[in-house]
């Protein structure tokens, strides 16, 4: 990948090399503090001295104290480098069953470092890619793809005296994919050598993917330069929750003149192998990619100074949201599935599975989903499903259909759906099914929302769709964002119900709604019914607590298991079985072993067989309650459920 | 100390004894399928009971569904069916003056249906006896919004994790609580199914273009099930009736796709955690 030298450059090389080895003759002759007190910079980057080899070191090189100072990075601000970059990515998928399937890219690019700034112990650089040529290894993919836009403009880098990346600056406008494309192949050409490396070391070392160990190697070349090698060994941070197992092979190598006081060239050939253990995946990437010095110029930067203080984003890519491009994938994906289908086709089909017993579950859910993105992808199918289930289907295609105006969303769709809702035209069940099928409203809209609210508010009695209207609310609530309702938000529209449920007796029903928002905004109205002289009412503020999984929420059920009701006590336990966590597990072990009630020790048993896995507190609760229970049916109610588990 | 009160004492725990007679009969199901990527957990159980003593008499029935699916670590209940019935006629005294109690008994018959669909509670029905209602056969998705984490790759390439669930759920009850006796009479159906899925997709799309994308998506049906039941606790009749249990293979099918060269190759995959059809009566009487 190294080019030859020009004539010019290995003029260069001698006169500098002449010059360096004067001034380490200068610094052997002076006394050693005027080394140690620094120079000017500008001096420092004029005058270095030749690595010193020696033989007894085994190849390896032995730096003097003021290279040990400067560290391989001193190229001068204004430094132009221009790379040839030529590159090769080749990723799979591979699965045991379904096999393995590969693509890939290649790149050829200009590449040019300018070195713009110094400062302390930091130098910022800036990047620019030119004449990007990207194409598919798949023959008949698209050829090349021009770099425009923001994706053209330069970005900078921060880097430490050593090499190492400190923080990127990319141009607005970049999505987290393209800053990651930019990162990948800045981290692939970068490599920290530290002052004073020698041998062998291992450093962390950030890249794309996250932060790594990498183990470096440093050697001579017998001229002015020194061949850095890296080896990726693993990463300790990714993106997620976990760290996904993963094998790395491969190395990199940077070729680092002191002449230049830059890298010279790289080689990259690294591989890395993704395994995504529980669902049988591996994914593999292997990027060869060379960077070969072109030109040095000098330039003069415009980086004005206050960029330094500006924010940076992080040298490790691993948190960049990529989902952005994911809609429009799965968007592209589908229509290009969807060509010269229609609501009335797919419908047909879908029809045809449910027809069909025993039922194909799987079939009827992919038949869906195409009608789900259909409704995504044209926004006429939702005028279309109304019309088509205004006119009678079967109740259980009706209902799919309607399910999934619910699931695509869309703004045409929720207005389908409030429309049918409200429509005295239309049977009663379809009126509850597109009640139902607006559960799913990732972000309904404000006007669903009011329309509603609108409801419950006219309505003459809570029961019924009204009822439902009621639960519903409460589970668009906390999805609402901003959407006003009447001019408030939509949790406070349902508080502001509290008045109207106690006046009609259905508290409860208004605390089931509570219970559906399950965010600890619930918490002071739940706690406040929990005294409430009804059982239906104190077991619905109980269980309104469900999903707020919070020490506060956790005690108030606690206490609930002392209500004097056994039927508040068992609602008290269906809420802690939704707790999953250990002081819920605990709760419900007490409640198992000392309620009063049988009905409700068996209940507690039963909450806590899903967390009884082996050796677990739940499960030696129940061996213990299958054994101990002064009931002699409770007890064999927990052998019952041990057996189960088996 | 009161040394001749010790037959009499005697005498009645072996009265109480006698007349206290307490039946119940109770079942259960229980299986975790896959994993936190790809899985959940299916839970059923019945009970049964009846009891009568010197100070009355009481029966109990409850019915529990629980169906649990996880996508790429999310997890939510898919449908959760929480039935319970009580029919119980207690003695009581009411005095009367010059040391007399007048015996009167009171009734307490309730019985409630919870039902739950993709965590959020659709319905809840009281009675003192009828039809607690429920919902028809539905299919929603399990989470509003698909769930998704990218693991960046080197260069740009994209690990993209998504993945969502297509959740079945229905079910009804109907109880009888008579007067005058303690009974309780439910009937009690439902179905649940998942279609999860799960995708994973290696993809390089820097520039707005995708120059290529691999993938494989994994869809694994479980939870296929049904209950239906009729029963009968009675402190006077004892117990009858059955809940049944039904449960289908899992299956999976797996895909492997190139997204920009229009293929998509299907497999249907035996796996591990697949097992046969489970047709279990949780009450058999």
């Amino acid at each position: 990948m190294r080019s030859p030298r020009t004539r010019t450059e290995k003029a260069a090389v001698v006169v500098i090399a002449a010059a360096t080895a004067s001034a380490l003759f200068a610094c052997l002759l002076w006394e050693p503090a005027s080394v140690a007190t620094g120079e000017p910079e500008a001096a420092a980057h004029a005058a270095h001295a030749q690595p010193v080899v020696h033989p007894a070191a085994g190849g390896r090189v032995v730096r003097t104290a003021a290279e040990q100072r400067d560290g391989y990075y001193t190229a001068p601000v204004g430094t132009e480098l221009t790379y040839a970059l030529q590159g090769r990515c080749e990723y799979s998928v591979e699965q045991a069953e379904a096999g393995r399937q590969a693509t890939g890219f290649h790149v050829h690019s200009g590449f040019t470092v300018v070195v713009a700034d110094r400062r302390h112990d930091e130098i910022l650089v800036e990047v620019r890619l030119s004449n990007v040529a990207l194409a598919s290894l798949t023959p008949g993919s698209a050829a090349t793809d021009p770099v425009s836009g923001a994706a053209a403009e330069p970005f900078l880098v921060r880097l430490g005296t050593d090499g190492s990346v400190r923080g990127y600056r990319f141009a607005e406008g970049l999505d987290g994919e393209q800053r990651n494309f930019m990162r990948g192949l800045f981290s692939a050409y970068a490599h920290r050598v530290p002052t004073g490396a020698q041998g062998t070391w291992e450093s962390t070392d950030h890249d794309s993917a996250g932060e790594l160990v990498a183990r470096f190697t440093l050697q001579a070349t017998g001229g002015d330069a020194v061949h850095v090698e890296r080896r990726k060994l693993r990463y300790e941070v990714m993106a997620g929750n976990e760290l996904h197992p993963h094998v790395l092979a491969g190395r990199s190598v940077a070729t680092l003149s002191r002449t230049l006081g830059w890298i010279e060239a790289v080689d990259v050939d690294e591989r890395m192998t993704l395994k995504l253990v529980a669902l049988g995946v591996e994914v593999d990437v292997r990027a060869t990619f060379g960077f070969e010095l072109q030109t040095r110029t000098t330039t003069t930067p415009a980086i004005p100074a206050s960029v330094w203080d500006e924010p940076w984003h992080p040298a490790a890519g691993h948190r960049e949201n990529c989902d952005g491009g994911d809609a429009d994938h799965d968007r592209d994906r589908w229509a290009r599935r969807l060509q010269g289908e229609n609501l009335a086709s797919l419908t047909r089909a879908l029809a045809a599975l449910l027809a069909v017993e025993p039922q194909d579950t799987e079939a009827i859910d992919a038949a869906w989903q195409a009608i789900i993105w259909l409704v995504k992808l044209r926004p006429e199918t939702a005028a279309e499903v109304r019309l088509m289930v205004g006119a009678g289907l079967d109740t259980r295609l009706g209902n799919m259909l309607l399910s999934a105006l619910g699931a695509a969303g869309t703004d045409p769709a929720q207005d389908v759906l409030t429309a049918m809702r409200a429509d005295p035209g239309l049977p009663e069940a379809v009126r509850r099914s597109a009640t139902m099928a607006m559960f799913q409203l990732a972000r309904p809209n404000e006007r669903l929302l009011s329309a509603v609210a609108g409801d419950i508010a006219d309505a003459p009695e809570l029961s019924g769709d009204r009822a439902l209207a009621m639960l519903l609310l409460g589970a668009l609530a906390p999805r609402a964002g901003d959407a006003p309702v009447g001019g408030r938000t939509a949790i406070a529209t349902l508080l502001a119900f509290e008045a109207r449920a106690r006046q009609e007796g259905r508290l409860d029903l208004w605390l089931d709604a509570l219970g559906n928002v399950g965010t600890d905004a619930v918490v002071p109205h739940a706690q406040r019914l929990t005294r409430h002289e009804q059982d239906s009412v104190r077991g619905a503020a109980y269980h309104a607590l469900r999903r707020v999984v919070t020490p506060q929420a956790v005690a108030l059920l606690r206490e609930g298991l002392a209500d004097p009701a056994p039927s508040v006590r068992l609602d008290v336990i269906t809420a802690l079985g939704e707790h999953r966590s250990p002081a819920a597990v605990d709760a419900l072990i007490r409640a198992a072993r000392d309620d009063i009630d049988p009905a409700v020790r068996r209940a507690g048993q039963r909450a806590l067989a899903p967390f009884a896995k082996p050796a677990s507190p739940a499960r030696h609760a129940l061996a213990e309650l299958a054994e101990t229970d002064p009931d002699p049916d409770t007890r064999k109610a927990a052998r019952e459920l041990l057996r189960a588990l088996r | 100390m009161f040394t001749h009160l010790r037959p009499v004492f005697v005498a009645g725990v072996a009265l109480l004894a006698g007349l206290s007679a307490q039946t119940s009969i109770s079942g259960s199901f229980s299986k975790s399928i896959g994993n936190s990527y790809l899985g959940g957990s299916v839970s059923a159980s019945a009970s049964l009971s009846a009891s009568t003593s010197l100070s009355g008499s009481a029966a109990d029935a409850a019915v529990n569904l629980g169906v649990h699916a996880s996508v790429l670590t999310h997890s939510l209940t898919v449908a959760q069916l929480d039935f319970n019935a009580h029919n119980d006629i207690s003695r009581q005294f009411q005095s009367i003056g010059g040391g007399f109690f007048r015996p009167f008994t009171v009734q307490t018959a309730r019985a409630s249906l919870r039902l739950k669909f993709a965590g959020i509670q659709v319905d809840r029905s009281l009675t003192a006896t009828g039809n607690l209602g429920g919902i028809p056969v539905q299919t929603i998705q399990l989470f509003p919004q698909d769930v998704a984490g990218d693991i960046p790759a080197i260069l740009g390439i994209t690990v993209r994790l998504s993945g969502n669930a297509g959740i079945t759920f229905g079910a009804g009850a109907n109880v009888i609580l008579p007067t005058g006796v303690a009974e309780v009479r439910p009937a009690v159906s439902a179905q649940t199914a998942v279609v999860a899925r799960a995708r994973v997709a290696a993809v390089f799309k820097p520039f707005g273009v995708s120059i290529a994308g691999v993938g494989v998506e994994v869809r694994g049906t479980f939870a296929e099930t049904r209950i239906t039941g009729g029963m009968t606790a009675s402190a006077t009749n004892g117990l009858s009736g059955f809940l049944n249990f039904q449960m289908r293979a899992i299956r999976v099918l797996i895909s492997i796709f190139g997204e920009l060269f229009g293929f998509q190759k299907t497999l249907a995959t035996p796996v591990d955690w697949s097992f046969g059809v489970v047709d279990r009566d949780l009450i058999s009487l």
